[in-house]
């Protein structure tokens, strides 16, 4: 693959490796980071990148490979904790309250186990294929779908029960 | 909910059951996507509702405008590529990255290739990643140089001034920074290197891992630990770890029992600007605290406040006054 197919095929993919990378590491700038070393990756294996079929998961396959080297890595690291503002009594216009449900979605998938967290990341936001998920993950197609289906409703009772709750 | 997408109560319960169940297409979810994010915001208390609408945000993240800087220059033979500033302030355009000019330098002067320069001016701090991986968060009016087949043989990176480096683990491939007559030898560490060219001492200071430092004389110095070269006797010596060493760039100041002459230096290093005590004895009256992001002005106010003390400031410099401590 020379320089002008590389831009072409390759350049496209960052915003999706950046955020399957910002949902694993939980942090924008180590996205970014690790980003960047994906794409020095393919860069110096461009020769042999032809032979790849589906180039996105085959580089998804590689973030999320990275990712986990460096969660495994750095036992300092720590999620940050509070992005989420704890509700108040205040009476939330809409706007505001979207944004409460998001950071508070934000941080239920951070609890999720990371297989779930991926999975559901994969699907609803990049909107892939379960086979595409089953190539990047190393799942079966079957565990592909129960894993999805878990974690979406673990996401729906813990969101529950804190509406129940506020 | 009535509006959207033409779809009625029943046949939403039945996506939204078979969403749950893991057994939706893409196009089905296309639907409830378009559902969820065109039904109002008041029916948030819908959880279906709240997790599309976090779809929809994820979905919109998209890297900085820096990141593309530094994606461009992946082709350029891989430079080391800019990051994100700490001092927002200061744009991407104050960082030079020499390639001409100082290339031809030093292809001169070490007839190696073409050496890639980071230079930072007064108040600036940026941070770098290297083509092995490496971090380095660059303290202000500081120069670093790195070969430009960097990655093939040893890693070999010229500094003056201050730096904080997070070097990517590789055995086979030891990492050297050269600060003049010094060198600092590691495999995969964390450490803060500081060697100014006005100042006595070049010093190290071990986060993480083991350095091998010093001149003809070497030294190990294991996680934290410190290390100081004095530059006029060219000899080397450990020390305890200076907390503080990268406070530059943690913005983070901790003092734990610290001699205020200890600490006064810490000061000045941080703020640049000098301090005095009208008694030397206060010099030795101890002080515990943490401070992050704090202010000169509030870290002598915390001072005064537990050494009964006062301060003023005269003549460019902060001077520091009270009782000797050691009446209590």
């Amino acid at each position: 693959m020379h320089s002008e197919e590389f831009k072409n095929n390759v350049l496209p993919l960052k915003g999706a490796l950046y955020r399957f990378a910002k949902s694993l590491l939980a942090n924008a700038q180590e996205a970014e980071d690790c980003v960047q070393e994906i794409f020095l990756k393919l860069w110096t294996k461009r020769a042999s990148l032809s032979a790849v079929v589906n180039l996105k998961a085959y580089a998804m396959q590689m973030t999320r490979n990275l990712c986990l080297d460096k969660l495994k890595n750095a036992k300092h690291h720590m999620l940050d904790v509070e992005q989420v503002t704890v509700a108040s009594d205040v009476n939330l216009h809409s706007q505001l309250e979207a944004r409460e449900a998001v950071a508070y979605l934000e941080d239920l998938v951070k609890k999720l186990p990371e297989l779930q967290r991926t999975v559901i990341h994969l699907r609803s936001v990049e909107g892939l294929e379960t086979n595409e998920i089953a190539e990047i993950t190393g799942m079966r197609i079957e565990h592909v779908r129960v894993t999805l289906s878990r974690a979406r409703i673990t996401l729906r009772q813990q969101y529950e029960k804190h509406r129940r709750h506020e | 909910m009535k509006n959207i997408a033409a779809m009625n109560k029943e046949q939403l319960d039945d996506l939204t059951s078979k969403y749950y169940r893991g057994k939706t297409s893409l196009e089905e979810e296309a639907i409830l996507f378009e559902h969820y994010n065109g039904s109002p915001a008041n029916a948030l208390s819908d959880s279906g509702k709240a997790q599309f609408t976090y779809f929809k945000t994820k979905r919109e993240e998209e890297p900085t405008a820096a990141f593309d800087d530094r994606v461009e220059l992946l082709w350029m033979d891989a430079p080391a590529t800019k990051a994100i500033h700490l001092h927002l302030m200061l744009r991407i355009a104050a960082v030079v990255i020499v390639a001409l000019g100082l290339g031809w330098y030093f292809l001169a002067e070490k007839n190696a290739s073409v050496m890639h320069t980071v230079s930072t001016t007064t108040g600036e701090q940026i941070r770098i990643v290297l083509p092995d991986s490496t971090v380095v968060w660059i303290n202000e009016m500081t120069v670093l140089q790195y070969d430009n087949n960097f990655q093939q043989q040893q890693r070999n990176v010229w500094l003056k001034g201050e730096a904080y480096f997070e070097v990517h683990s590789d055995t086979l491939n030891p990492f050297m920074v050269h600060t003049g007559e010094v060198s600092t030898t590691v495999v995969g560490t964390a450490f803060n290197l500081r060697g100014y060219d006005n100042e006595k001492t070049i010093a190290l200071d071990v986060t993480h891992g083991r350095v091998r430092f010093g001149a003809n004389k070497k030294v190990d110095v294991l996680k934290g630990q410190g290390a100081r070269f004095d530059l006029r006797h060219h000899r080397v010596e450990t020390t305890p770890s200076n907390p503080n060493a990268n406070a530059w760039k943690t913005r983070q100041l901790i003092f734990e029992d610290a001699a205020l002459r200890d600490v006064l230096r810490d000061l000045e290093h941080y703020f640049h600007v000098s301090f005095e005590a009208e008694d030397p004895a206060l010099l030795h009256c101890h002080f515990k605290a943490t401070f992050q992001n704090a202010t000169v002005e509030e870290i002598l106010n915390a001072i005064d406040y537990s050494l009964h003390g006062r301060h003023a400031f005269q003549h460019g410099k902060y001077i520091l006054s009270g009782q000797n401590c050691k009446e209590k």
